[in-house]
């Protein structure tokens, strides 16, 4: 067995008198949080309320699988009809409800779960990097990312399968998106973090997300009621004979467009970001 | 760079119109085991977050241990040890993984941070809870935990907020101890209570803050004398609740100081 200040060689030398190790602490105060989120799930289990909380999980788990794959396989099919038949101007669409989803989804979720407050760690001696990463980390375990990131995996496959010379640059665009995505997301948590640590907060967004869900009924009246209007006329659009030219005025953006937009956003978001972090990290 | 432990000079914080900390200058020496008091409201626990980089000041500069807080933040927050008012415990961790985590958040190794959070586990006398989550422990437990937490990787400066609040007389006269050992080694210690009498036994030095200004500080010997000068001038009754000859005590000052009432002005008529 080591003894107290020895590495597991059993060598002294690594370490500074006092047992702290004088390496760069980032990885090791990285696998300490992480170490730290896994024992509160397992010691979560040791309670009956854990146990039904775990099995609920599982369900949620369960369903997000089959949302994932499933809202990949539809994405992905409709992204490769949309290439088929020529209408690539239309694939902005599809990001939409990606990109609602992992904006909205996580501040509603937070109604159900109680997260682990990653402001508390500001105690410790992290450097800002770590700090920004273990944020990164918190994001990119979410749900909502790991689902909508299979549905931009769907969007991609369906592409490169239609067209696949496009394939790299739908890669691209689709991961730039996905990281303008979760840095927004991360963005927005920061700011509502600590609004969100209180009861009432998850309690109001609850019931917001309960309106959401019930207002999504209203989606197919909609639909039904103004569906004679949805004619290229309709969308206020000088309909040129050539096809594949038609599309809504606020569509417009081309798939190389799109790229340099969703560039030019994701250094703005990225830049942002670290700044509103700035002062919740005390800078 | 000054030779102080702390060392606040100018220091300043707003929450939009709400001044909560203003203009305040304050020096700690090393080895001074240093009383921050003040009435509820005061800016205490504001100028202890700002202290320990958990809020960034509007105005004024900071140094620990020589270092200036807002370039060496992460340096600083090394030498610091920090029991906030929150305690900001993880509920659903035991005692030991807790300690053991703040350890390793601290730079220990596995080995050193596991055999201190035993010896701190049991110094504390909490071992007879080993399975026993946090969220389970009684508010004095917690504390004793958040201190020994405070205390894992032997900090230089060691700042408490409220440490004995809903802490047994065993317990308390157990850490008391333990805080004069760290003075006696060296180490720096800043509190704040609302127990005078604690303050008045541990600590050497004394500040009072009232309404975020700073309105006395000095030792406490100083702060005696200086009330009582003030006194003898005014011919005032600062004396009329202690018997002649006797020294007033820390909460005497205090309450001349902040200008608290020394006795109940009114009664409610409905209390029997």
């Amino acid at each position: 067995m080591n003894q107290p200040g020895m590495n597991r060689a059993g060598n002294p030398a690594e370490l500074n008198p006092d047992g702290r190790n004088p390496a760069p602490q980032g990885r090791r105060q990285m696998a300490a949080v992480a170490e730290l989120r896994w024992r509160i799930f397992v010691n979560s289990l040791h309670t009956f309320r854990g146990r039904l909380e775990l099995a609920s999980r599982v369900f949620v788990g369960m369903a997000f699988v089959a949302g994932g794959i499933g809202g990949a396989a539809g994405l992905g099919g409709a992204a490769w009809f949309l290439m088929s038949e020529g209408h690539p101007e239309w694939l902005g669409v599809l990001l939409w409800p990606v990109f609602l989803f992992w904006q909205l989804f996580p501040l509603m979720a937070t109604a159900f779960t109680q997260n682990l407050e990653s402001a508390s760690l500001l105690r410790f001696p992290l450097s800002y990097r770590s700090y920004f990463l273990i944020r990164l980390a918190y994001g990119s375990l979410d749900p909502a990312t790991t689902v909508a990131s299979l549905w931009l995996l769907g969007i991609t496959i369906g592409i490169g399968a239609a067209k696949p010379r496009l394939l790299p640059w739908a890669a691209a665009v689709l991961l730039t998106f996905a990281l303008v995505n979760l840095l927004l997301a991360r963005m927005a948590f920061a700011w509502l973090e600590r609004w969100l640590a209180q009861r009432r907060t998850r309690e109001i967004m609850g019931v917001l997300f309960f309106l959401c869900i019930l207002s999504l009924q209203v989606v197919g009246p909609l639909i039904a009621f103004y569906g004679h209007k949805s004619k290229p006329e309709a969308w206020g659009c000088n309909c040129p004979t050539r096809r594949g030219r038609c599309q809504p005025a606020w569509l417009r953006p081309r798939l190389q467009a799109r790229r340099k937009g969703i560039l030019g956003r994701a250094c703005s978001v990225f830049c942002c970001w670290g700044f509103m972090e700035s002062p919740s990290y005390g800078c | 760079m000054d030779s102080a432990a702390i060392f606040i000079e100018h220091l300043t914080r707003r929450f939009g119109e709400l001044v909560a900390v203003e203009d305040v200058n304050l020096r700690v020496a090393p080895g001074q085991f240093f009383g921050f008091l003040g009435p509820n409201g005061a800016g205490k626990s504001t100028t202890i977050k700002m202290l320990t980089g958990l809020l960034a000041p509007t105005a004024g500069r900071i140094q620990i241990l020589g270092l200036d807080l807002s370039t060496h933040l992460v340096e600083v927050k090394r030498q610091i040890g920090v029991v906030p008012e929150s305690m900001a415990l993880f509920g659903r961790l035991t005692g030991s993984e807790y300690l053991n985590f703040v350890g390793r958040m601290y730079g220990l190794d596995r080995v050193t941070a596991a055999t201190r959070t035993s010896e701190l586990l049991q110094f504390m006398q909490l071992v007879d809870q080993p399975k026993t989550m946090i969220t389970d422990y009684s508010h004095g437990m917690q504390k004793k935990l958040a201190l020994a937490a405070a205390v894992i990787h032997g900090p230089k400066v060691l700042f408490l907020d409220e440490p004995f609040e809903g802490v047994d007389a065993i317990a308390a006269g157990m850490l008391k101890a333990m805080l004069q050992r760290m003075i006696a080694r060296g180490a720096t210690i800043f509190l704040t209570s609302h127990v005078l009498e604690i303050v008045e036994r541990l600590c050497s030095h004394v500040a009072i803050i009232h309404r975020g200004r700073l309105v006395a500080q000095g030792s406490l010997e100083e702060l005696r004398a200086g009330v009582e000068a003030e006194a003898a001038v005014l011919l005032d009754e600062a004396r009329s609740d202690s018997p002649p000859g006797e020294k007033l005590t820390l909460e005497q000052i205090f309450l001349r100081i902040v200008g608290g009432p020394r006795t109940a002005t009114r009664e409610l008529s409905w209390l029997g």
